[in-house]
């Protein structure tokens, strides 16, 4: 009854999201980015080279997405990239979380003087501005690896998540059902774990998510601006390839090149954002719309 | 020891204010009380009257600013951790909101199991099985996958108590058990309540402000005790604080509660009339000082002397009123409505 | 000015959620007669409510009328247009909602309250004349006109609920409807406010359609009691007729389980088992597993509400109406 009372309270927590359009909308969306990133660069060959006569040529069958300035295929450039850009915003948002949900939990659950301690913390990280300070670090880093640099990363983008962990932990501190098991002293483990955390892992899951998103954006910001560690594969630095370098933005014919790279992260923001939105409808019902 | 719990004089004021005003809100002033095995008691009031923070007191969720709590003899604030924690185990507070005294992602099961395991219980399933049957949740197997949702506010109720249970408490202070229940659900909870008393002979003090519910609960052999203000100020046994009250709000409160005789309506909102000043209706009267009566500011009876402090006092055998004005008040005789009015002693 | 009657019929509402539909409120016929006090009792989950925000057009965006028609004053009130129910909002029927302490406005006066409200229905009115309407008012409800210049949270709960009655007395409506007029407040202030409906009642004449989970109030008020059960109407009849002999088992198990003064404690007892979920009632009489005197048909079939002489109305196979 045990274990299986632990999966089913794991089961009860993840059917709202199935159950919601936009969840399921968004998690088919990003299956398919998986697939591109884990299955994509096992299927699709990467050849470049410099063909300069295969310039420029529009989406067709033979190119999904068109050529860009070398003749390369821009879509095989893409699915090569992907485990990069992806992995390293995964890898950024993982990071992010985890110091979120330590710190988070926490500085709810403990409070006193350890806990406006955290608070203090917390408010420094939030207050100073993300971006400019990553750029700087890493200005100042130079070349690290792509771990450290999501370390690094991370250190800028758990603090709102930190906060929102802090809130759903204070919520049900001081809940009736708590004093309930302080009444039977079941003690702090039990507590924390079996009453407590089942009603803040929705806000550590919507938080992972959301901040999947500011790392992708933060990410190919970063290797854009050129102040990552340069990898030709990365959908920033082949955006920049594509604008910067190329200027395909002013020629008619090649628009296609940075667009479809444009559009490719625009579509992996909106289906992650599409997921958090399901995630937040499916643990508070107030936001649904057509109930 | 016969004496679960004894309050010496108890005190709780609350402070709040900024840097430049403090305001003190004494909760509970002067409480005296004692909790013997297996006894009855029901504890009325309005909400402000001190009843909760008392509840809560007796079972160690808030600490007196003044006067002494004892557990089975020894004063609590004496206790180390662990005595306190073993001690505590033994007085139950079950909480007046069903809807957020059960923790909504665990199931009826786990609610059960996890304080019986941590008690070392061996055949969990069985003893959360004789518990269920113990609060009228029956079949129990079929609620051991549900989740408080799935409850009706009665149920939940039963679950809190059976909940209460599992660490075989010698007390069980529940606090407004009913008032969040459906009335056609009302005397099951009350009756489980009762039967823990009467059958296992477990302690229980129930907090209320409906006085019918609170004499159901404590008629035959258990005492009723009517708070106002923070202060104790009637008690005795539920019949002859019923069928005889001394103290005017006591009075009042027995006339305010609703009956459901139309014919008698416009007599009882009459009779009320005679306890209820002009002020009746405002809230809780902040008037005379600290240690005044509380009820000074409401009452048509009050003079000078109630200015100053009051004091229990027993006015017959067992029954004690605080109250200085009680020669001064008309006779009483029980309103023609009560089912016992033809008996005047009812004892 | 007296009460109109009302009358209710075949009334259908559901709610629509994403698990399915709630029948709220099935085949809910009754009547309020002229100028009598009507008490609508239920618990929760009985669909009390859910008829009177029919009544009042006062539903939530996700509820359904699916049939049935409200006849007041010549007119269906289901069936005007917003514009033309307008004419009959607080003139002909007003509305104290459940909790109506909160829906007073914390940033206006409550002299600011009658001007608004009389602005919104008949036009402004010279702020003399709105202040001696407004004053008088609440001399009538038991509160002194100073109170005119008072904001909403310098108030006591049954002051404010006394301002809300006021309020629905602008324009000595034919109708006054109550939502738990008194659950919110303590037991004295209970008392005062009841005290005072049947005051105004008296004073005005003008019908009342109560709504009630506490039976005792509807006891001392009302003139005919009408109960609801898992959103259907199952008994109505006169007070004092309903209390000394219930019809239905329902109701029985309700006179029953009351802890009152006035009744014999050491009968009181519970209804078994609990109310059923309205997303899938059960089928035939929804009080059917709980009822001690269920036979087959009441497993199979809903009990259409039938006559049981002198004015009282029945939903109970008991009582007749086999095929």
């Amino acid at each position: 009854m045990r274990a299986g009372g632990a999966l089913r309270t794991v089961w009860e927590l993840i059917r709202p999201i199935l159950k919601n359009r936009k969840s399921v909308c968004g998690i088919l969306g990003l299956l398919f980015f998986v697939g591109m990133a884990t299955v994509g660069p096992l299927i699709v060959p990467l050849q470049i080279g410099m063909e300069f006569s295969r310039r420029y040529l529009p989406p067709s069958l033979e190119h999904p997405l068109g050529t860009d300035y070398f003749g390369n295929d821009i879509f095989q450039q893409l699915i090569h990239g992907a485990p990069l850009t992806l992995g390293l915003a995964a890898a950024i948002a993982l990071f992010a979380t985890l110091i979120a949900t330590v710190v988070g939990v926490a500085s709810g659950y403990v409070g006193g003087g350890a806990g406006r301690a955290l608070d203090f913390l917390t408010n420094i990280f939030l207050t100073i501005p993300s971006f400019p300070a990553m750029l700087i670090l890493f200005v100042a880093l130079g070349e690290t690896h792509w771990l450290v640099a999501a370390a690094v990363m991370a250190l800028w983008m758990w603090a709102g998540a930190a906060k929102s962990i802090k809130a759903a932990v204070y919520r049900v501190r001081f809940a009736p059902f708590v004093e309930a098991a302080e009444n039977l002293n079941l003690g702090t483990p039990h507590i924390l774990f079996k009453e407590i955390m089942p009603h803040v892992v929705p806000y550590i899951f919507i938080n992972f998510v959301s901040s999947f998103r500011a790392a992708l954006e933060a990410s190919v910001g970063l290797m854009f601006l050129g102040a990552l560690k340069y990898n030709p594969l990365h959908w920033g630095v082949i955006l920049n390839l594509a604008i910067f370098q190329t200027g395909s933005i002013y020629i008619a014919r090649a628009i296609h090149y940075p667009l479809s790279i444009i559009a490719f992260v625009a579509l992996l923001l909106f289906f992650t954002t599409l997921l958090s939105y399901g995630v937040e409808e499916a643990f508070r019902p107030e936001l649904r719309g057509y109930e | 020891m016969s004496e679960i719990v004894k309050l010496e004089n108890v005190s709780k004021v609350f402070r709040r204010g900024g840097i430049l005003r403090k305001e003190s809100v004494w909760a509970v002033k002067n409480a005296s009380l004692t909790i013997a095995l297996g006894s009855r008691i029901a504890v009325v009031g309005e909400s402000g009257s001190g009843k909760t923070t008392l509840a809560r007191i007796i079972t160690g969720f808030e600490k007196p600013s003044e006067g002494y709590v004892y557990w089975f003899g020894k004063r609590v604030d004496e206790l180390p951790k662990k005595d306190f924690e073993k001690l505590r185990e033994k007085i139950q507070y079950v909480h007046q909101d069903p809807y957020t005294s059960l923790n909504s992602v665990r199931t009826v099961y786990d609610t059960l199991a996890d304080p019986l395991r941590k008690h070392g219980a061996d055949n969990v399933e069985e003893k959360v099985k004789e518990l269920l049957r113990l609060v009228k949740i029956t079949p129990p197997e079929y609620f051991f996958n549900k989740f408080p949702y799935h409850l009706s506010g009665g149920m939940r109720q039963r679950l809190a108590v059976a909940r209460a249970l599992t660490a075989s408490p010698q007390l069980i202070v529940a606090d407004e058990p009913i008032s969040m229940v459906d009335m056609s659900l009302r005397v099951s909870v009350l009756d489980v309540l009762l039967g823990l008393n009467r059958e296992v002979g477990l302690a229980v003090m129930m907090i209320s402000h409906d006085i019918a519910a609170a004499y159901y609960f404590a008629r035959e052999g258990g005492l009723l005790y009517v708070m106002y203000g923070g202060r104790i100020i009637e008690c005795g046994p539920s019949e002859k604080v019923v069928s005889n009250p001394f103290h005017p709000y006591t009075r009042l409160l027995l006339l305010a509660t609703p009956q459901h005789k139309r014919s008698f309506f416009q007599e009882r909102i009459s009779m009320m009339a005679r306890y209820a000043s002009a002020k009746s209706g405002a809230a809780l009267g902040a008037g005379g000082g600290v240690d005044a009566c509380p009820y000074v500011a409401r009452c048509p009876f009050a003079a000078p002397e109630c200015e100053s402090p009051i004091e229990l006092k027993e006015i017959e055998a067992g029954h004690y009123v605080a109250c200085k004005r009680v020669d001064a008040l008309p006779e009483w005789t029980p309103p023609p409505w009560y089912w016992f009015a033809s008996k005047r002693d009812v004892a | 000015m007296s009460g109109a009657e009302v009358i209710v019929r075949d009334l259908n509402v559901v709610y629509l959620v994403r698990e399915g539909t709630i029948k709220a409120a099935s085949n809910i016929t009754l009547r309020v007669e002229p100028g009598s006090v009507t008490a609508l009792v239920g618990e929760s989950g009985s669909g009390k409510s859910t008829v009177v925000e029919a009544v009042t057009r006062t539903l939530p965006s996700n509820a359904k009328v699916l049939g049935g028609s409200v006849l007041f004053k010549g007119a269906d009130l289901l069936k005007l247009s917003e514009e033309e129910y307008r004419q009959f909002r607080w003139r002909e029927i007003s509305y104290v909602p459940q909790a109506a302490q909160n829906s007073l406005n914390p940033l206006q006066t409550v002299f600011e309250h009658f001007a608004e409200t009389h602005a919104d229905v008949a036009g402004p009115i010279p702020r003399s004349e709105l202040y001696e309407m407004a004053a008088k008012l609440l001399e009538s409800v038991g509160l002194d006109a100073g109170v005119l210049r008072a904001y909403p949270h310098q108030l006591s709960g049954g002051m404010k609920q006394r301002i809300l009655i006021a309020l629905s007395f602008l324009f000595k409506p034919s109708l006054v409807v109550m939502d738990e007029p008194v659950s919110a407040l303590d037991v004295v202030n209970q008392s005062l406010i009841l005290g005072l409906i049947s005051d105004l009642h008296r004073r005005y004449g003008t019908s009342i359609l109560l709504v009630t989970h506490d039976l005792p109030v509807a006891g001392e008020l009302a003139d005919r009691i009408a109960v609801m059960y898992a959103g259907h109407l199952i008994e109505m009849g006169s007070n004092e007729e309903f209390f000394e002999e219930p019809l239905h088992p329902y109701s029985n198990g309700l006179v029953r389980s009351m802890i009152a003064f006035s009744t014999e404690l050491s009968g009181v007892s519970s209804i078994p088992g609990e109310p059923p979920s309205l997303l899938n009632p059960p089928p035939g009489c929804r009080f059917h597993p709980r009822c001690p005197r269920a036979m087959d048909i009441c497993r199979e079939q809903e009990p259409p509400l039938l006559e049981a002489g002198g004015g009282r109305w029945v939903k109970c196979w008991l009582y007749g109406g086999k095929a």
